[in-house]
């Protein structure tokens, strides 16, 4: 055997003995009880908004709540609900700000600003040198070649930097996702993130981001009009959607409009451009300070010297408006609840909406003055959440699809092993960059051939690791940019790679880069499963990439001169000449950028996943390899598994053990049932919640 | 082949990306499923008119500098904008009295002779975004200064194949190009088709070819999501052995991911794909500095990516029934910048090439003295061009539904 098991699986074969006398009636209940198949509910609970009775409600309702209001967990965690009334299940999901999240961690930030200086453009930067020659917080000028170079290496550090502090930020998130006592806290969270889609792509300020994040969060079950002024303030959206631009006499209309499309009415839905352009009027002189350095407060301004206090007509209201008045107004029209009310209800319980019950969730919604606790009780415990065309009818999203996986796992960390933002971006739901202002399509096209087979491909990986050939993605040079020491040499640029263990990029001789970058281009890297997983270079208009070639140089030369031009055998330039026709390179700064900058942000912890299948088969007193499946099929499933499927598993589990009993005396059961696991959660029906 | 399942092997797995035991359905049942279709759309009486066609769309990410890809060589204006980098009147391929291709354009320049080059002046749209983000995001969607959650290909797809059909859209690169977005269908989105598969042992493959089947639930999620198991169980063994085994002997310019990914869209038309839409693209083109060289290079590979597949669809005898559409999401500035580059612009021609395309020039150039802010103003919609595609090529008529407006055609098909 080769295979580089998790250390958490290898359990001495007489510890079962044990383990299996001290699984507690409790878990038995939780696990075992259960009919193998949910039972059905009648026909007349679609669309029906009265409550579930204490009589309806089973273990595969806590299940199917826990997964919708929630990230689905453990059995145990799913008896916990099963145990309550519905209502009171309810109320504790909902009700969350009951329970005590303190021992949630905070976001540990790498210190990505040593200098005292933020991101500015770099086309700034040449006004700054002159002014005061420094830039970046360092001094801009060194003598000899290149002499503007270490402004500009700063620039593409703190570029390299905040993108890739993000992606730290985005693994904190869904290890909360994870850990959470509060699982719709972070649902929640996380549909909010999607309904006002804002993307680092633009803000490139990640404590921004994150203040963001914060700001949804607390107001994630509180009341929508505090939200939506919360959010029409927040920094990160006044960058996002330009209304820090949008100041009297010079109006900006983007926020204006999403606002409006996107965020409440939905488009078409009783606005005109008249009043998109009333409503940016009305917003003027809601706007944010530039933030330079880390002193700036980045805080939101109302400045009445910015804001047009002229008379407006919005939505059929004239009066001398300014943003609080406008978001009245906004709230005012009927097309809000029902907008908002149907994206909530597509999102926790189905696609199709009947417009009846749309009209009456909007009523609730409206009578409650926009608190959306009540919404939320209402949906979660009604017949129609439970009724068939609810249950195992979404397709779970990939940070869903990803969290679930690792809940119903028993996992106490994110694995590292794939890498999580490789694989949800590769799977189309990166955390803080979405698409665009409307968020995610969601849906169906989260599942395609390739995100269909990566989803299967992703377990395979994570319970399969290979720890010593694994080579941690987020501290690759991204692939446009790697090749630079090798094509640039009469720069002199030393290539630097990720030394595991002394934690820094570290110096290797070009021959050596050479190879490695062999290495890694022909797929040793495990994130390759998925074909290319960094943001390729044909479509770099919306990745780092095309945010790093967009901002515009003022000086005489860059060196984005072709390859071709540049190889080994036609180097010409020697550093003097460079000298004198140079001040500063941008390929020197790039790969200086993501050396310095892989260097200030902390790694992602790469510890595999630890998980014991003969422990969940042991707890759920299987015996055979029928009955295993079987348990496997009720905790990850919640639709049932094809028979045929079923067959072809409880097969090749048999073929797999030699036999048909289980033996937890046997080493190679761990093995046997895990790849019976794997390929559970490669189904069709695992796709669904 | 025995097949272990160990860390060596999956490794192996990762650097091939075969998984050697394939499930090697075959092809009939792809054109079965065609068919069936046909005769399903001509049972409800609306066959297409020409359900053969099949549209390649070519994005080109960056904003490629239009101005010196087709030059007004006899503009003093333009020399006098372009004294570094403009290229004079001796180098440039000559098309007519007026125009000229960039000299690396070669391959271009034979397919405007042969008539199977169409070229759209001045495409833009009103008040034209500068951003790469939001530009593009305006071509993806068609609809600029606003937003929509599927891509005008994706809405199209939507209207005109309302059953979904596997396989009918496939967009090759690492993500889903927000332009194929689509509410109905499931585009297939692959860069490597080595790696399109699953990672397991033989015994293991038996059991996903299980996840192939597909059977009537009540569940219509659960329908669809068997329905792309079945296109990655059967549909990604297609596709991985029709770009593998497909082999040509034409000439496509050196080795970039472009000709790549078009040799991919070669082999999957000859196996005869249900495949109506491609998407491909190629990025470097944002040339704010030392822009010479650099677009020099990618227009050879464009240029000769081009005409390759051309001669190759002649070859492979599909050359009537396929189109290619190139677009990029701006042009860039009239005048040159002090870094030998060129800032982000407005309008730019587009091209369109195929055998069926009534070679020439279309729509009016843009004046190189009357500029809004130093950028050119545009003279056709872009979404004129798109409604072209949609109308003229694929046979759609209700093209203004996805367009959400009314754009006239440019009579660019015989």
């Amino acid at each position: 055997m080769n295979l580089a098991p998790a250390p958490g699986f290898l359990i001495a074969p007489g510890l079962w003995l044990i383990l299996l006398a001290s699984v507690g009636a409790t878990n038995l209940e939780a696990a075992g009880q259960s009919p193998s198949s949910p039972a059905i509910a009648p026909a007349d609970w679609v669309n029906d908004l009265t409550p579930i009775s204490e009589h309806d409600w089973t273990h595969e309702r806590a299940a199917h709540l826990l997964e919708r209001a929630g990230f689905g967990g453990t059995p145990q965690e799913i008896s916990r609900l099963a145990a309550m009334t519905p209502a009171a299940a309810v109320d504790y999901l909902v009700d969350y700000q009951k329970i005590d999240a303190s021992a949630l961690r905070p976001f540990d930030k790498s210190g990505i600003y040593p200098h005292g200086s933020k991101l500015y453009p770099l086309q700034e930067m040449g006004a700054k040198i002159m002014a005061t020659g420094k830039a970046y917080g360092i001094k801009a000028r060194q003598k000899g070649a290149l002499p503007l170079q270490p402004a500009v290496d700063e620039y593409y550090t703190l570029l390299v930097s905040e993108f890739s502090e993000m992606r730290r930020a985005s693994q904190w998130w869904a290890e909360r996702m994870l850990l959470t006592p509060r699982p719709l806290e972070e649902k929640l969270t996380l549909f909010w993130h999607d309904h006002f889609a804002t993307s680092q792509e633009k803000v490139l300020n990640f404590e921004l981001m994150l203040g963001q994040l914060e700001t949804l969060r607390n107001h994630a079950n509180g009341n929508f009009h505090n939200m939506l002024v919360a959010v029409a303030q927040d920094p990160a959206m006044l960058i996002w959607l330009d209304n820090r631009a949008n100041v009297k006499g010079k109006p900006n209309e983007n926020f204006a409009r999403e606002v409006m499309e996107l965020f409440t009415m939905g488009e078409g839905r009783g606005y005109t451009e008249k009043d998109i352009r009333e409503l940016a009027r009305a917003l003027t002189g809601w706007t944010l300070p530039k933030i330079e350095s880390v002193s700036d407060p980045g805080k939101f301004v109302d400045s009445p010297k910015l804001h047009d206090d002229g008379v407006k007509t919005f939505l059929g209201e004239t009066g001398n408006w300014n943003g609080y008045d406008a978001i009245k107004i906004i709230l005012k029209q009927p097309a809000t609840p029902r907008f908002l009310t149907k994206k909530l209800y597509r999102y926790f319980v189905r696609e199709d909406l009947d417009a009846s019950v749309n009209e009456r969730l909007a009523k609730r919604l409206r009578d409650a003055n926009y608190e959306l606790k009540p919404l939320l009780k209402t949906i979660f415990l009604s017949k129609d959440f439970y009724c068939a065309a609810s249950v195992g009818t979404q397709i779970k999203e990939p940070v869903d699809f990803l969290v679930s996986t690792w809940r119903k796992l028993g996992l106490k960390r994110v694995p590292g092993i794939p890498d999580f933002i490789e694989t949800s971006t590769t799977l189309g739901q990166q955390l803080f960059f979405p698409p665009n202002v409307a968020g995610w399509p969601g849906g169906k096209s989260w599942i395609n051939p390739a995100t269909l087979l990566l989803r299967g491909n992703y377990v395979q990986m994570m319970l399969f690791p290979d720890p010593e050939n694994y080579v941690a993605p987020d501290k690759v040079v991204n692939e446009g940019y790697r090749k630079i020491p090798l094509k640039y040499r009469e720069y002199n640029i030393v290539p630097h790679v990720w030394d595991a263990k002394t934690g820094r990029m570290e110096p290797v001789s070009l021959a050596r880069y050479d190879q490695i970058l062999a290495g890694i281009n022909q797929g040793s890297m495990g994130a390759k499963m998925s074909g290319q997983p960094e943001a390729s270079k044909s479509k770099s208009t919306s990745a780092a990439d095309g945010k790093m070639m967009a901002d515009k140089s003022s000086e005489p030369r860059s060196t984005e001169a072709p390859p071709a031009q540049a190889g080994p055998t036609q180097v010409r330039s020697k550093m003097s000449e460079i000298a004198s026709t140079e001040r500063f390179n941008l390929a020197v700064g790039l790969y200086h950028g993501f050396i310095e900058a892989y260097d200030r942000v902390k790694p992602i912890p790469r510890e595999t996943a630890q998980v014991s299948f003969t422990e969940i088969a042991a707890q759920s007193r299987a015996t055979n390899v029928s009955d295993t499946v079987d348990c496997f099929c009720r905790r990850f499933l919640s639709v049932e598994l094809e028979p045929s499927r079923r067959a072809a598993i409880v097969s090749f589990l048999k073929e797999e053990l030699g036999t048909d009993r289980l033996d937890f005396k046997n080493e190679r059961m761990e093995e046997a049932l895990r790849k019976s696991a794997h390929l559970i959660l490669s189904a069709p029906e695992y796709q669904l919640d | 082949m025995v097949f272990r399942e160990s860390a060596q092997n999956r490794r192996e797995f990762l650097r091939a990306g075969m998984y050697g035991v394939g499930v090697s359905v075959g092809l009939p049942a792809l054109f079965q499923h065609v068919s069936l279709v046909q005769t399903a759309q001509a049972l409800e009486g609306k066959p297409e008119r020409h359900p053969e066609r099949i549209l390649v769309v070519l994005e080109l990410s960056g904003g490629n500098d239009g101005l010196n890809t087709v030059i007004p060589v006899h503009d003093d204006a333009y020399h006098k904008a372009r004294p570094k980098i403009g290229v004079s009147n001796a180098d440039a391929l000559k098309l007519d009295d007026k125009f000229a291709l960039h000299p690396a354009c070669t391959g271009l320049q034979g397919l405007f002779k042969d008539g199977r080059l169409a070229i759209v002046h001045g495409c833009g749209y009103p008040n034209p975004n500068l951003s790469h983000f939001t530009a593009m995001e305006y071509w993806h969607t068609a609809v600029p200064h606003g937003s929509d959650r599927y891509g005008w290909l994706g809405r199209f797809a939507d209207s005109y194949q309302s059953e979904p059909i596997e396989n009918y859209i496939i967009d090759i690169g690492s993500q889903q190009s927000l332009a194929v977005k689509s509410a109905k269908h499931s585009p297939v989105v692959f860069k490597d088709p080595k790696r399109f598969g699953r990672v397991g042992s033989a015994a293991e493959q038996k059991v996903f070819e299980t996840f192939g089947r597909v059977y009537p639930t009540a569940n219509r999620s659960l329908d669809f999501v068997n329905t792309v198991s079945r296109t990655a169980t059967v549909g990604a063994s297609v596709i991985r052995s029709a770009c593998a085994e497909y082999r040509t002997l034409v000439d496509y310019g050196s080795d970039n991911d472009l000709t790549l990914d078009l040799k991919k869209v070669a082999g999957m038309i000859k196996a005869g794909l249900p495949t109506r839409i491609y998407y491909v693209s190629m990025g470097g083109f944002d040339t704010h500095a030392a822009q010479a060289p650099a677009q020099r290079l990618l227009l050879i590979y464009l240029s000769d990516a081009l005409r390759g597949f051309q001669e190759d669809l002649e070859r492979i005898g599909r050359a009537s029934d396929v189109a290619v559409m190139v677009f990029t999401e701006f042009g860039r500035r009239v005048n040159e910048n002090a870094s030998g580059g060129t800032d982000h612009g407005t309008a730019t021609p587009m091209f369109i090439v195929g055998k069926q395309v009534k070679g020439g020039f279309y729509g009016t150039p843009p004046s190189l003295t009357d500029l809004d802010n130093g950028n050119l103003k545009m003279t056709t919609d872009f979404r004129s061009v798109y409604g072209t595609m949609l109308k003229e090529w694929m046979g759609f008529d209700n093209s203004r539904a996805v367009l959400k407006g009314d754009f006239s055609t440019l009579g660019l098909f015989a």
